[in-house]
């Protein structure tokens, strides 16, 4: 258990800079939110929702790859088991979750508070959380950024596995399913059967269940390729 | 240090000159295997075999917990050991040479009392 | 006494081609080895399959006792310093050493710290920023304070010096006297190290050629140089590695003994052969055959 730790301790090392920076672009990208929309005075419409929030989720994709990519060979190269680099990077990785979804869950109740920041600004907030409890409010935040970061770790072990055919393999096969079952689903004409089936399920199934069950499929898949990749 | 035998036993033979020239006097400690080790470089594990077979010898002897020190009788034994060795040593090839060049055993015992003579003068 | 590493029949094959090929040797307790070996011979990966960082195609390894291989009991008495080591982007030097703190349970940080100062480490500097010879130092610092019981250095001094390298060959070997344990060096440089090893592991196309103590393999290898037709009596009882004429004269590399006074008396001259010397003749004559 102690190098499970030391080990996720090195990986909050390598993220420090890591950490700093989505902050920084999640700072910036809402000044300059304020700024505009504070500008526009009056002329603003009905309590505009910004779209600023998707880069934090992004940044977690990127270094969930860079989070293996680095560190799986720095690690084995200093007698780490795969074993113990996957167990710590999990527990790093749900650590970093929950950090964000915390954090992302007090700015929206501030934002709530102040009424958009005294500009009926929405930057942290979803419109669709409103009505649920603090609990619930954390999963909805937490299971899309675990979701990105999983996806980021899946291309990640991809890559130590198989290097960069493997990525680009993975992504193409990917792109193809999702195609055909898109063609499918127009050549059927299900597509009203689609948005229906999507507007029938909550916000929470839609941003936590669901995400957090991909998720754990991502992660069981890491696994499989992990347990066999060589430094 | 290479003369191509085995490293321990050029260890073994520069601590027996160093006993021969007095270097090291009898009773004297002698060095200790890691510092052998790193004033050659080698490694301690050699050093340790070259001296223990000092040892082994007579040469040395261990005082336990303390070191490796020289044997009393030491430097008489192995003088007589070189005077011993010296005439297939070094005048075996001295001899074979000459018999090479055609110096006849006459000349050959001239020409040694002339380089002799001329050492006695340097001094 | 049983043995650190004991290998047996253990081959790593990549589809067709056997990078290390029906291999079988003993690594014992508190001894400097020398991997030798050209490049692409099998070295490396020779040694990943001692970290469990390759997978063995067949055979068997046991480190301490135990296959390596995901067992983090054997793999943390284990260091393995490669050229290649790659580390993450972020990473500072005094975070390499933090790394090396959390995961050797035998680290010493002064003498860390003091390896450091001897190389003229920046710690503060990003290691992606650091030039080769700055890198293998970096490597180099991670091997020694480590102490661990079994430690491989694979080829550690791209891009440095000759006194670099000294500073490291002098380190190992003070550090090695007052804590010994299993080292193995796997170097080109032999004539640099073949002072330090004990002992001598041969690979050449995979497979082992040789498995010798140093010192038997110094008395026991010479060039003789004299008339073809003396030499070929002093020799008949040899193996003999390698041949060259002038004129009438002949010189041959043989292993075995060799009558020293019966030699002289030919007018043939012995010489005693290097262990880098050594390793050439019988790494072309395995090429040849």
């Amino acid at each position: 258990m102690n190098r499970v730790l030391a080990v996720a301790r090195l990986q909050a090392v390598g993220r420090r800079d890591g950490l700093l920076w989505p902050l920084v672009i999640l700072g910036i990208a809402f000044a300059v939110n304020l700024f505009v929309f504070g500008s526009m005075g009056d002329e603003i419409g009905d309590r505009p929702v910004t779209g600023g929030l998707a880069s934090v989720y992004i940044t977690g994709l990127a270094f969930g790859a860079v989070a293996v990519a680095q560190q799986f060979p720095f690690a084995l190269g200093l007698s780490v088991t795969r074993r113990e680099f996957a167990i710590a990077l999990g527990l790093f990785t749900l650590a970093q979750t929950a950090i964000y979804a915390v954090l992302l869950v007090v700015l929206q109740a501030v934002e709530h508070a102040t009424d958009g920041w005294g500009l009926r600004l929405r930057f942290f907030g979803l419109g669709l959380i409103d009505g649920y409890g603090v609990p619930t409010q954390l999963l909805i935040y937490g299971a899309p950024m675990l979701l990105m970061s999983l996806i980021g770790i899946t291309l990640g072990t991809v890559y130590v596995r198989w290097r960069t055919n493997g990525v680009f393999g993975g992504i193409c096969a990917v792109v193809l399913v999702l195609g055909l079952a898109a063609g499918l689903v127009t050549k059927y004409g299900r597509w009203p059967a689609v948005g229906d089936w999507l507007a029938d399920q909550s916000a929470l199934s839609l941003f936590a269940g669901w995400p957090s069950l991909v998720a754990v499929l991502l992660a069981l898949l890491s696994w499989t390729a992990l347990r066999r990749a060589t430094p | 240090m290479d003369d191509g035998r085995p490293i321990f036993l050029q260890i073994a033979a520069q601590i027996e000159t160093s006993i021969v020239d007095g270097t090291l006097p009898e009773e004297a400690q002698v060095p200790s295997t890691n510092e052998l080790a790193a004033f050659h470089r080698i490694n301690p594990a050699t050093a340790a075999k070259g001296v223990n077979q000092l040892v082994d010898d007579g040469v040395l002897y261990k005082k336990r917990g303390i070191g490796m020190f020289v044997s009393s009788g030491a430097q008489a034994k192995l003088r007589q050991r070189r005077k011993d060795q010296f005439g297939e040593q070094y005048l075996q090839p001295l001899l074979a040479e000459a018999a090479k060049l055609g110096i006849h055993p006459a000349e050959l015992k001239t020409m040694i009392d002339r380089y002799l003579g001329a050492n006695k003068e340097q001094r | 006494m049983t043995p650190v590493v004991s290998v047996q029949d253990v081959s790593k094959r990549y589809r067709s081609v056997a990078a290390v090929d029906g291999v079988s040797f003993e690594l014992l307790r508190n001894g400097i080895y020398g991997l030798l070996g050209r490049n692409g011979a099998g070295k490396t990966t020779l040694m990943q399959l001692l970290t469990g960082q390759q997978f063995a195609t067949g055979g068997t390894i046991r480190v301490f006792g135990a296959d390596p291989v995901e067992n983090s009991q054997v793999l943390k008495q284990v260091a393995f310093v490669k050229e290649s080591q790659r580390y993450p982007d972020t990473f500072r030097v005094r975070n390499v050493l933090l790394a090396g703190r959390l995961l050797f349970p035998d680290w010493d940080e002064a003498f860390a710290r003091s390896l450091v100062a001897d190389f003229d480490l920046p710690l503060a500097r990003p290691v992606k920023k650091l030039s080769r010879g700055m890198l293998s130092a970096l490597g180099v610092v991670v091997g020694l304070a480590s102490r661990a019981p079994l430690t491989f250095f694979d080829e550690p001094y791209l891009g440095l010096d000759a006194t670099s390298r000294q500073l490291f060959y002098d380190r190992l070997l003070a550090d090695y006297a007052e804590f010994p344990r299993t080292v193995v060096l796997s170097t080109h440089l032999i004539d640099e190290v073949s002072d330090l090893i004990e002992h001598v592991l041969l690979i050449e196309r995979g497979r082992i050629v040789l498995d010798e103590a140093a010192d038997t393999l110094r008395g026991q290898v010479v060039t003789l140089t004299g008339p073809a037709s003396a030499v070929d009596q002093l020799i008949v009882n040899t193996d003999e590695l390698h041949r060259e004429h002038l004129g009438p004269l002949t010189r041959a590399t043989v292993r075995g003994d060799v009558p020293a006074g019966r030699a002289r008396e030919a007018g043939v001259q012995l010489e005693p052969v290097s262990l880098q010397q050594l390793v050439v003749r019988i790494t072309a004559r395995e090429a040849v055959s």
